[in-house]
């Protein structure tokens, strides 16, 4: 199991070693992202299996990296971690199957998925918190070429700001862990990091440092500027599906941090975060209908969901932390999938000179599979979502009655919001064009490829982990 | 005498080069030969410094050990790159180059009485003689009117440095016939109070200030870099900074401990300020050599603080922090040699835009190096800032720890602009090929860098084995 | 029993929903019909004792926490529930077998079958997922239904809101008692924790689903749907998926003192609207959405008097409504399908006995539904039944005096109905099977009967004049929706616009900004203005030499 785990990890970075040697505009590169993912997320399942069936404990693989500052790098896997990271590559693999013939050939694009894909595998496998620290960091400069290159930023103080915000987010970590690493006497495993002994200023400062620096990363106001200001303009299927990844490491960091329960000294702080939180989530539900964009509500969706998973973790206590995974699993799926499908129809819309207005009425195939992922996202009961969320919302109601609702007025609202620009590129009687317009549907084997997503994502309804058994 | 002159051979080897380029007629085919031929020297001359680096032919004025061959061979190594690398630019120009290798030769000699002086009489001249060999050097091969007037004001400070050495002998003599390090350390633990001594030390160590680039003495080394010549650039954040931190530890651990309680408070300042200056002043330039040496500054002024009481630990990280620095800056200047549009090296944020379309290889390599030099994982930058904050936090120093990182931001916002300009522009001429010596360089460069990342601890160590003898 | 039924509705969908040739499609859907009329024979023929339930139970989905269970009841109760439900749907069916209005009459009856099977779901399900998973269900196959995009945006919009508000109150009531069973309900009156909140948003999403006061555009904007797919949405999707929520969780919501005032208001409301909307509107489709409303309201009311149990008179009247939209619906086929009332009531039909025909069916129906209401009110004995029931009378009265007695200047030789014999035949037939064990003897049976005549004849409110096109085209709630959602909009910009750019990026960052280029001005007339630079930075060093000796003390 160890072995494989290993396996998981190695490969990707085995895939960017071969997509650096490939040539230049060839879709050589595409062809061994995919084959790297598709072999990552197999052996993903496999490990799910091996776990489920209880064979044997998984034995964390540890590195001997640096001896003099007794920093050993362990890297386990339990359920949350490769289940996160299977939704990752699954999402990544969508995302690059969403990427145009043009697009594929684009080694740059291919080398950081899948070096991204590395890091996601690192970050969600790490035992101990430099390993943490060094995937955490080393998602930075992919992300920013990526942004850069793909983001068709329209200013570049917005992208500085991106690095900025981040690297900031990174040194707060760094300092952190460099105060555990002063009072443990050395590098400290995630599962026994609330139980170091510090002084009491300390140790507020530090869980204070944590916690900012996955703040950063969700984000919450007044640091979501960046994100937002980023995801205007992307228009690359895999570079949108990676930035609405990052958030996800910075909520993955409080549920590994904070794998128990919530340390003493911050715990009083946690209705100051679900302030802040709720306040970014119906500001960002607001601001996501007030965009024209189906892309943009979108965006507004999964940062809205994602502060919805950050206070079902924090509120709770992490007692709903399975729960979280599994509407994480499935959220994360749906979110790359309707990016997608929604980057194939603006594509299409842009060949075909037909507009946005009603352009699904064209395609009626995207335009039924858009419908349905978008019911799911709406909350509809057609996938373990719902089911978790239901049982998240729930629980928060309990814990803090007005944060529930704050919770639910803005997963209504951006649902609606997606919804209502669902519904606008539906609708062609309101923007009937003058002349005859014919506009080519998705492929059968793209019909294919989401058809299989959508299977794997109804028979979540009845068990999110059916494709174990 | 025999004997003697043996163990004086590298550098009467080093100085035999620097004549004989000095006096080589300059013959502009003939560069590659040069080169090739200083490099042979200088390989010489390398060899047998490490084969004789524990033979002392002066042991009053000199000393002879590991820490010493740590310096020089860095240098050395130092050197043979910029021999490499500066060929390259050379012939681009086609320039003889004759001038610049005797230049190098006699900065090396200069760097190689520094580190390996004893005494101060021969440190001050070893000074003296590195900022004349500083002072030709900034004038080489540059026909830029401003790099007079740099050239001028590097002069004038190499004066006032000099009559500040020139003070602190005359101080110290007064007070002690023989300047030898044992000597003024003993006459320092006497009185480490004594105010005319404490002047007489301070004056050594502004004149060391100046040799590191360290704030507020940075500005002749930020303001000239901007409009040095390539091969010139790439001496000055490598070899200047290398000598002057060797002998400054060397001094500081054989001379000034006893005082060391009155100037620790001058070298936090001074570090701290360094990092300051270094960071904010890096965003000031659309020039790529003066945000580099901006970060020089910066980076050097953490290399000051980390030095804060001269202890095995603190000089173990010291060193590791600064060989990662040199190791990155080396990789750096490789690469600016890859950037060249019809012969003229580029050295302008606007130069450069868009050249990752063309030159993908040499731009991913100088934007990695320049993650590394901000300290982000995966890259072996993480390791030399992880060792850093690790000791300071040790140290208890929480307040320097934000202060740095703060900076650190400061500087990621001006190493930031030149990947983006490498990046997020369209190209609009055509770059010249890159050397394949180019790339082999970087490769290497590379290479050594990741063997250190995956396994840090060899690195670790052989530092520790060759700093230990400092101590002796 | 019922588990038995739904499965083999929801197996008789399945076999439907497949796209088969035009006359495969008629055999199909005739074969579809008939085994339905079977299966609803042998429902109602089925035994379910007294209180004796038999569950069929499913283990559906296991996650940390919870288990969630599908459970299908079958009691009495249930099947009390679900005939009338059963009922309609068959008779949906029986016309789209006999209109011929679609062009895969498989299709939508597949749709109609999907739908009754979901609404026996919700009648029977014990637990809050099976119940929200099937009222979300109701919603999407609305929408197949309705089959109008610009028809169903707000329809869609506003049940979605809807469910979502059902979503959180189920979620309040399973934080507190920790349980999804539908039953334990009871025990949150014990914590009794916001239970005015919660019934207040529960209601308002009963409220939406009918389309009640307030909520009604969703359902106004139908009228441009084919008057078959309308009346199967105005009676068998959300509003009976409503009606089956209220059915479950009344019981909770009356602890709350706002509850009842909230019901009357908002079917006192409804009434008066709904009555406007029936006279002065114009749009023929638009009066039967309106009459609808109306009767929703009554249905309501009745079932509060009722103690919110169903009875057999409520299935009656369910019934008995939905014959009466079926009139509205021929007396729409006869006059050509015109969209509006006005010129409806221009036309002369020549087929004067189908007319006088579908008027003697409304008038039974009229005769019918005021039996039934006899029958609550023998009951309740609540007398405003009855101030509700007028105004319908009224408002209905109203609409066929303008298509029947107002001047009529055009003729018109319209189409007759293929099937007209079996269609009137069932209409009339089940008129008078619902009059079965009822007074229709009674005083007010003959009031209503006999002023329903009089009034047709007399009671002119709108026949003769062609009303304004604004009352036709404003409407208040129109207005009302469009400022709170570019209100919304607005503020949305207006924190993008002050937040992000103005605070954040304009403020915070150009301060940032600002201070390392003070550093940067300063550092550089340090270098520019060499000698005194170089004197400020040798005296900072002798300061710094200075206070180092001192060891950093002054």
């Amino acid at each position: 199991m160890t072995e494989l785990l290993l396996l998981v990890l190695l490969l990707p970075l085995c895939g960017c070693l071969f997509i650096l040697t490939t040539k230049k505009d060839n879709i050589n590169a595409f062809n061994v992202a995919v084959f790297t993912l598709f072999a990552v997320i197999l052996l993903i399942v496999r490990l799910l299996q091996l776990q489920n069936m209880q064979m044997y404990d998984i034995e964390p693989y540890v590195i001997k990296w640096f001896k003099e500052y007794n920093a050993k790098l362990h890297f386990r896997a339990d359920i949350y971690s490769l289940l996160l990271l299977l939704s990752v590559d699954i999402s990544l693999l969508i995302g690059a199957v969403g990427l145009t013939v043009k697009q594929r050939k684009n080694k740059t694009l291919m080398l950081a998925g899948v070096y991204l894909a590395w890091t996601f595998g690192g970050l969600f496998c790490a035992g101990d918190m430099i390993s943490f620290y060094i995937f955490f960091a080393a998602q930075l400069l992919p992300l920013f070429m990526l942004m850069g290159k793909f983001g068709n930023m329209r200013k570049n103080s917005s992208l500085s700001l991106f690095f900025i915000f981040n690297f900031a987010g990174i040194m707060l970590l760094l300092t952190a862990i460099i105060l555990l690493y002063k009072f443990n006497q050395g590098n400290v495993l995630l599962t026994d990091i609330t139980t170091i002994g510090l002084p009491r200023h300390l140790k507020l400062a530090v869980w204070s440092l944590i916690s900012l620096s996955f703040i950063i990363r969700i984000p919450i106001w007044p640091f979501h500027y960046w994100i937002s200001s980023i995801s205007a303009g992307i228009k690359n299927p895999l570079v949108y599906i990676i930035t609405v990844m990052l958030p996800l490491t910075g909520l993955y960091g409080f549920m590994r941090f904070w794998q128990y329960h919530i340390p003493q000294i911050v715990g009083s702080y946690v209705p100051v975060i679900a302030v802040f939180g709720i306040l970014t989530m119906l500001f960002i539900a607001i601001i996501g209908t007030s965009h024209k964009d189906f892309l943009q509500k979108l965006f507004s969706y999964s940062t809205v969901y994602y502060l919805l998973f950050l206070l079902s973790d924090i509120l709770l206590n992490g007692m709903y932390k399975l729960n979280i995974v599994y509407a994480l699993f499935i959220f994360m799926i749906v979110n790359s999938s309707l990016a997608v499908l929604d980057l194939w129809s603006e594509n299409a819309c842009e060949e075909s000179n037909c507009g946005y207005h009603g352009i699904l009425a064209y395609m009626p195939r995207l335009s039924k599979i858009i419908a349905f992922f978008v019911l799911i996202a709406v909350g509809l009961p057609v996938s373990s979502m719902f089911w978790n969320n239901f049982v998240l919302i729930s629980a928060i109601f309990k814990a803090n009655f007005a944060v529930g609702l704050g919770i639910m007025i803005s997963i209504s609202m951006v649902g609606m919001a997606l919804l209502y620009e669902l519904y606008v590129m539906s609708d062609l009687q309101t923007n009937y064009p003058a002349t005859e317009i014919t506009v080519e549907d998705i492929s059968d084997r793209k019909l294919a490829f989401f058809i299989g997503v959508i299977i794997l994502v109804f028979l979540s309804f009845f068990n999110p982990l059916w494709f174990i058994i | 005498m025999l004997e003697h002159l043996l163990y004086f051979s590298p550098l009467l080897i080093l100085v035999f080069g620097a004549v004989l380029f000095m006096l080589l007629p300059q013959v502009n085919e003939e560069h590659t030969a040069y080169f090739k031929t200083a490099r042979i020297i200088l390989l010489i001359s390398f060899i047998l410094n490490i084969i004789f680096y524990n033979k002392d032919p002066l042991p009053d004025i000199t000393a002879s050990n590991r820490f010493v061959l740590l310096f020089q061979s860095m240098i050395y190594v130092c050197a043979f790159v910029i021999l490499f690398l500066s060929r390259k630019w050379f012939v681009a120009m086609n320039i003889a180059g004759t001038h610049f290798c005797g230049n190098l030769f006699f900065v090396v000699c200069s760097a190689y009485l520094l580190i390996s002086s004893t005494n101060l009489y021969l440190t001050s001249l070893a000074i003296i003689l590195f900022m004349v060999g500083n002072f030709f050097m900034l004038g080489n091969e540059n026909k830029k009117q401003e790099v007079n007037i740099s050239r001028n004001i590097y002069g004038a400070m190499s004066v006032i440095i000099a009559m500040l050495l020139f003070i602190s002998v005359y101080i110290f003599w007064q007070s002690n016939n023989n300047l030898s390090y044992a000597d003024l350390r003993s006459l320092l633990a006497l009185k480490p109070d004594d105010m005319r001594l404490y002047c007489a030390s301070a004056c050594i160590i502004i004149s060391f200030l100046f040799l590191l680039n360290l704030a507020p003495l940075h500005f002749c080394f930020t303001e000239t870099t901007g409009i040095m010549v390539l091969p010139v650039f790439t001496y000055f954040v490598l070899i200047p900074l290398i000598a002057a931190m060797g002998a400054f530890v060397e001094i500081n651990i054989h001379v000034f401990a006893p005082i060391y309680e009155h100037l620790a408070f001058f070298y936090r300042v001074i570090a701290l300020l360094s990092v300051g200056i270094g960071a904010i002043g890096a965003c000031s330039g659309k020039n790529i050599h003066k945000i580099l040496s901006c970060g020089a500054v910066f980076n050097f002024g953490i290399v000051f603080l980390l030095l804060y009481d001269f202890n095995f630990e603190s000089l173990q990280i010291t060193f590791s922090y600064m060989l990662i620095y040199l190791l990155s800056m080396s990789g750096v200047c490789a690469s600016l040699y890859g950037f060249r549009i019809k012969g003229e090296y580029l050295f302008m944020l606007n130069e450069i835009e868009g050249a990752a379309q063309k030159r993908p290889y040499v731009s991913a390599v100088l934007c990695i190096l320049l993650i590394s030099l901000l300290g982000l994982p995966p890259s072996l930058g993480f390791v030399g800032i992880f060792a850093m904050l690790n000791n300071l936090a040790m140290q208890r120093h929480y307040y320097e720890i934000i202060y740095i990182l703060l900076m650190f931001l400061v500087l990621a916002y001006a190493y930031l602009q030149i990947i983006m300009a490498l990046y997020f522009y369209k190209s609009r001429e055509s770059f010249d090929r890159a050397d394949k010596g180019i790339y082999i360089a970087m490769m290497l460069n590379m290479v050594i860098m990741m063997i250190i990342l995956m396994k840090p601890q060899y690195f670790s160590d052989y530092l520790a084995f060759m700093t230990e003898s400092v101590f002796e | 029993m019922i588990a038995y039924t739904a499965l083999l509705l929801f197996l008789i969908g399945v076999f439907n929903s497949f796209k088969v040739s035009a006359g495969f499609d008629k055999v199909l859907s005739f074969f579809t019909f008939i085994s339905l009329v079977f299966i609803f024979a042998n429902f109602c023929d089925s035994e379910v004792v007294g209180s004796k339930e038999h569950i069929f139970s499913l283990a559906w989905n296991s996650t940390p926490g919870k288990d969630i269970k599908f459970d299908i009841i079958s009691n009495s109760y249930n099947k009390q529930i679900i005939i009338p439900f059963f009922a309609l749907t068959l008779l949906g069916i029986f016309y789209n077998l006999n209109f011929r209005y679609e062009e895969s009459r498989s299709t939508f009856s597949s749709l109609l079958v999907f739908n009754l099977a979901t609404l026996i779901i919700m009648v029977t399900s014990n637990n809050f997922v099976q119940l929200l998973t099937a009222l979300f269900v109701v919603d999407i196959l609305s929408v197949f239904i309705i089959k109008d995009s610009l028809s169903y945006r707000r329809y869609i919009m506003l049940n979605i809101l809807a469910d979502m508000f059902l979503f959180m109150v189920l979620a309040i009531i399973n934080s507190q008692v920790d349980s999804l069973d539908i039953r334990q309900i009871l025990r949150y009156k014990q914590s009794g924790m916001y239970i005015d909140f919660l019934a207040v948003s529960g209601f308002t999403a009963v409220l939406i689903k009918i389309g009640m006061f307030g909520f009604h555009i969703g359902f106004a904007d139908l009228k441009n749907v084919r008057l078959h797919r309308l009346q199967q949405i105005l009676f068998m999707s959300s509003p009976l998926a409503a009606i089956i929520v209220l059915l479950k969780f009344h019981i909770l919501w009356q602890t709350s003192e706002y509850f009842i005032v909230y019901l009357n208001a908002a079917c006192i409301s409804t009434m008066f609207w709904s009555f406007y909307g029936v006279v002065f509107i114009d749009s023929f489709k638009s009066k039967i959405i309106y009459l609808q409303t109306m009767f929703w309201a009554l249905f309501i009311e009745l079932l509060r008097f009722n103690g919110f149990i169903w009875n057999d008179m409520l299935s009656r009247l369910l019934v008995a409504m939905y014959l009466l939209i079926s009139c509205m619906y021929l007396i729409y086929y006869y006059h050509n399908r015109l969209p509006s009332a006005y010129q409806m009531g221009k036309l002369t039909i020549r087929k004067t006995d189908i007319q006088k025909y579908i008027f003697f069916m409304l008038w039974l129906l009229i005769i019918v539904m005021s039996g039934i209401l006899t029958e609550i009110y023998n009951n309740s004995n609540r007398y405003y039944i009855w101030l509700f029931a007028v105004m319908f009378v009224l408002a209905l009265s109203s609409v066929i005096q303008q298509i029947y007695f107002s001047e009529k200047n055009i003729a018109l030789k319209s189409q007759d109905l293929p099937n007209k014999k079996a269609v009137f035949t069932t209409i009339s037939g089940l008129s008078l099977f619902l009059l079965y064990e009822i007074d229709y003897m009674a005083l007010p049976v003959f009031g209503f009967a006999a002023g329903f005549l009089i009034l047709c004849r007399y009671f002119s409110l709108s026949a003769n004049t062609e009303l304004p096109t604004s009352w036709q085209t404003k409407s208040p709630f129109n207005t009302i929706y469009k400022s709170i959602i570019s209100a919304i909009r607005h503020f949305g910009q207006f924190i993008r616009l002050f937040i992000d750019k103005l605070l954040i990026e304009k403020v915070i960052f150009s301060v940032a900004m600002f201070f390392s280029q003070v550093f940067i001005r300063i550092f550089r007339r340090i270098h520019n203005k060499l000698l005194s630079g170089g004197f400020a930075v040798f005296m900072l060093l002798i300061l710094l030499l200075w206070l180092s000796f001192n060891k950093g003390e002054f």
